[in-house]
Parts: structure tokens; sequence; C-alpha cells
């Protein structure tokens, strides 16, 4: 049985993906830890429309904040798993989201935390679970200057990250320079949870433009190194006239899968904008 | 949002599943549930291991009766996925577990609710998200005529009447009125339950090491009763320390019933109270 250590504070390790979507204020301890992100532009997906997959960001650095403070000492994390039902819709209008996050269960190996995203009104955008495994080792010196990556003049987070779609809609790809990096020096848990979503949100409206992702769960399976692209291949696995669902495997420049995510989607909720 | 109604009273329904599994009675409203079950051998497969996966039929049951009293007149509510965060290990001695649940979002169409089970020491065994979509036709089912016990299962393999093929990719099982919901169609927490087991087969964890970390399963369409289920897990990933399937339910039709992501971590330690 392994107790929370409540007195480490969360480390706030602002990278590139961080400032380009303007979160900060991430504090607390593994029993609760908070930040917040400021809505606007940059929170826009490859359609022009709000982009939940950057609510992937924040969850990674405040949910996976509680689960890295709980880590045994001596020791860093990696993010495993991220977990998000999404529901009102991301905003873009300059208001606040604020996230907030706390372990649910740690052993000597491993941890998850579990959170939410809320609006200034208290409704909730997102809600679910991170999983963190426990390694040898700190976090490297990779904290980038303050305002380095934010690009004021980039119209949404899909264009900052240089996504590009193959013809036929189901593939994806980004380039992975130290913009797109986590404080360990590999390619953000973060981007690669929001990619895949961009990428299955642009397969599923390819067929049917009604619908906005309800949920995406991605399971990172190995390390991205920076250098090359990164490529997104959707599979529809379902389509309804009112649900879909796609899988989505990440694959690194050198042909094995990163991550393997599963998206749902259903109809654009008319009320809760 | 629309305003949670104060008297809305989680529902339950004792069907097959439920006391199966000895779930008792659920209280409490949309804002706050709670709900118990018996460990016992019942849990167990057959090897005599806890199977994570019942833990999806009192999730299931529980959080989607939450979701369901959010739902608008002369509606009923279906799961359309089920994402649980697997903790501690599930004892099966006989020790009581507490299930608890709140509707975070909600709106005409949909709601989606969080919850989390835990052991009678107070250890995180599970935590979770649900979500219900809300379908017109009928407001209220009529009970379902429990049939009769089967005090001869062992264990829930052998109650579910699970037959694995010999390489453990693929599993069969008849749905029979011991598995019906309240809608007469297979139990959400039924087809997760299954998916778990037969995914766990494949990876063949119990003799890796590895226990389900966490798991996601999509329902896409309804199982009347008296088909035969077809299971086909495909291990998308397998590592040293980690593995992820994922695991189709096929109905006697051959369309995909639901659809499974099953991620293994190493076998953890007892977790935090």
């Amino acid at each position: 049985m392994t107790a929370v250590d409540a007195s480490r504070p969360v480390d706030f390790l602002s990278c590139g993906p961080e400032q380009a979507l303007h979160i900060g204020d991430v504090r607390g301890t593994a029993a609760a830890a908070s930040g917040t992100m400021h809505t606007g532009p940059w929170a826009r997906g490859s359609d022009g429309g709000p982009c939940p997959g950057v609510l992937g960001v924040l969850a990674d650095v405040v949910w996976g904040g509680a689960a890295v403070a709980g880590r045994p000492a001596g020791m860093w994390a990696v993010t495993t798993e991220l977990s998000l039902s999404f529901g009102a819709p991301v905003a873009t209008d300059g208001t606040r989201l604020l996230a907030t996050g706390a372990v649910a269960h740690l052993s000597g190996d491993s941890s998850f935390a579990t959170g939410t995203v809320r609006t200034e009104d208290g409704e909730i955008t997102a809600s679910g679970a991170v999983h963190t495994r426990f390694v040898a080792g700190d976090a490297s010196a990779h904290v980038l200057p303050a305002g380095m990556h934010t690009d004021a003049d980039a119209p949404g987070f899909a264009e900052w990250l240089g996504l590009e779609f193959a013809p036929d809609g189901l593939s994806a790809t980004i380039p992975t320079g130290e913009a797109v990096s986590n404080p360990g020096g590999h390619l953000h848990g973060g981007v690669i949870f929001c990619i895949s979503e961009l990428a299955a949100a642009h397969a599923v409206s390819g067929l049917n433009p009604d619908l906005r992702s309800s949920s995406l769960h991605t399971v990172f399976l190995r390390r991205a190194e920076l250098g090359g692209r990164v490529r997104c291949e959707t599979d529809i696995v379902y389509r309804g006239r009112t649900t879909a669902t796609a899988t989505v495997c990440c694959l690194r420049p050198d042909g094995k899968p990163c991550a393997f995510s599963t998206a749902t989607f259903g109809p654009v909720a008319p009320s809760n904008g | 949002m629309t305003a949670l109604s104060p008297r809305a009273a989680v529902p339950f329904y004792v069907c097959g599943p439920e006391r199966f599994l000895h779930i008792e009675a659920f209280q409490g409203t949309a804002q706050g549930a709670s709900g118990t079950m018996r460990t016992g051998p019942w849990v167990c497969d057959g090897t005599g291991t806890p199977s994570p996966g019942t833990l999806g039929i009192l999730a299931d049951s529980l959080w989607n009766s939450a979701a369901i009293t959010c739902r608008p007149g002369a509606t009923w509510g279906v799961a359309t996925e089920l994402s649980l965060s697997f903790g501690a290990r599930l004892p099966a001695d006989g020790s009581l577990l507490t299930a608890h649940a709140a509707v975070t979002f909600h709106d005409e169409r949909c709601a989606v609710a969080v919850g989390s089970i835990t052991t009678a020491d107070g250890r995180a065994l599970v935590n979770g998200t649900t979500r219900t979509r809300f379908v017109p036709g009928i407001a209220e089912p009529d009970p379902v005529p429990l049939p009769a016990d089967d005090p001869g299962a062992a264990g829930i393999v052998e109650w579910l009447g699970l037959a694995f093929s010999p390489d453990g990719r693929t599993a069969q099982m008849d749905a029979t009125v011991s598995f019906a919901n309240p809608a007469r169609n297979v139990h959400g927490g039924v087809l997760f339950c299954a998916s778990e087991l037969t995914a766990s087969r494949a990876v063949a964890a119990n003799t890796n090491g590895l226990t389900v970390s966490s798991m996601t399963i999509l329902y896409l369409r309804g199982v009347p009763i008296g088909e035969r289920l077809a299971y086909a897990v495909e291990v998308v990933h397998r590592g040293r320390t980690s593995a992820a399937a994922s695991v189709r339910c096929h109905r006697a039709d051959g369309r995909t019933a639901a659809l499974a992501t099953v991620n293994f971590g190493p076998a953890a330690g007892e977790g935090r109270p």
C-alpha cells in the first residue's frame, strides 16, 4: 500500500504546447491539482471550429501533474493512457477553463488520476483519467523560454502543429520539432492525443458533418523521439446516423506505433454552447 | 445544461447480472448515487482469479441508472460507452464493495456520469465514465422475469457460458435471458465483462504478469436476447510491461455490437486507502 505524499507540489514544466494553448497557473499536489487555459482562436481545429482535442494537453498537464506528483522519490513518470469524455463544447471566446485533478490510485510503480475541466460557469467540458508509470530518472531541462512558441497569428492549434491531411482524409501528419516537445524531450502526450482527435474528427466529418467528438481514449505504446513526421492513420469502425466510432493509430517515423486511440462521435448538442 | 431534478431517484432494476453478482439496492439521486456489491467466487474466472470485468456490470448498472434519471419524458436511456480505470486488485473474499456515481453533464440527447468503486477499507478499485443516449420509445420498462437461480455456476466464466477457442483469440456465448437488461437486450456490463475475459485470455495476462489497467467499451448496436455472440480479439500491442487489445463483439447477423479497447500493465500493488 502506498500513501500519497500530499506535500510535494505539482511540477509545471511549460513547453511549447502549453504556451501555444495559454495553459498556466498549474499548482497543487497529488491530492488536488489545478490549472487554467485561456481560450481563444488557438483552441480551434482544422475546420475552424472548437477543437476538444486541445483539452488533452490541459488534462495531461494538470491531471498528469497530480499523478506525477505522487511518484516515489528519485523517480519520474510517463503517461501511459489518457481518456476524456467531452461535455460542453470548448469555447474560443477568451474565457478561462479550469482543470482540476487528483490521484485516485497509487501503487509503487504506477498511478492514475481523475479530473474535470470546467468553464467559468462551472459547466463540465471534459472529465476523464490519466494513467502514469513511474520510471527511473528525472525530467530533463527541456523547459523553454516563456513565449518562445506562442504564435499569436496562428489561427488554430491544427495550423500551429502544421497538421496536414492526405487526400483520402484518413491519414494526417505533423512535423515533430522542439515546439511539440514534452519536458522529457519527446513528443508531448497531449499533442498525440490532440492530433488523434483531429485526425479522427476530420475523417468522420467527411462522412457526416453533423457529428462531433464525444470521447477519446489514447493509450501510449512507445515514446516518440523528436524529428521527422508522425502519422495518424484513422479507421472508421462504425458509422451510424447519430454516432460514429473510429480508431487512430499514431505511427513514428520508423513506422512503429506510438499510440492507439479510440474516438467516439455524437450529434452536435444544440443547447450547450 | 438542464437542471437536474432533485426528485430524480435512481432506479434499481434487478436483472440476472445484478443478482448473480450480488449487487444490492441503489440509493440517491442523479447528483449522488450509491450501491453495493458483495464479492465472492462469482467474480472469479475459470482459474480462480478475480475478473476486473465484473466491475463493469456494477458500474454499468449504477452509473447508467444515475444517467437515466436525467432523461426527458417518454424516452429511455441506452449506454453508448463505458470507460473504467482500474486500481487495486479486486478481492473475492466476501467483502462489500461500494460504488458511487454522479451525473456531470446532460442535455436532451445524452448524459455523462462519472463514478468510482471502492473496497470495504476505502481503496480505489475503479474510476470511470459512462455515456448514455436517450432514445424514444419506452419511458419505463416492464420488469424482466428473472430466470431460475443458477447456484451451480462456479464463477463468471461458467455463468456466462463463455467458450474460448484453443488459440484464445475468439470466444462465443449464448445471450440468454439471464443476461438481459431492463430493456430486454444483453446487459452492457455483460458485454464489458465478456470482452475483458476474452482479451485477458488472448494476451495470457495471468501468466505474463499483466493485469487490466483500463478498458473502454463502445456499444454500437443492441443485442436481443437469444442471439449467439462471437468475440474476436486483435492484440494491438504487446510489450514486456504492457499490452493493448481490441475486442469486437459480433451479433449473429455479423454486425459489430460492441468494440472494446483493453489495456494491460504490470500487476500492481494494492494501492492506497
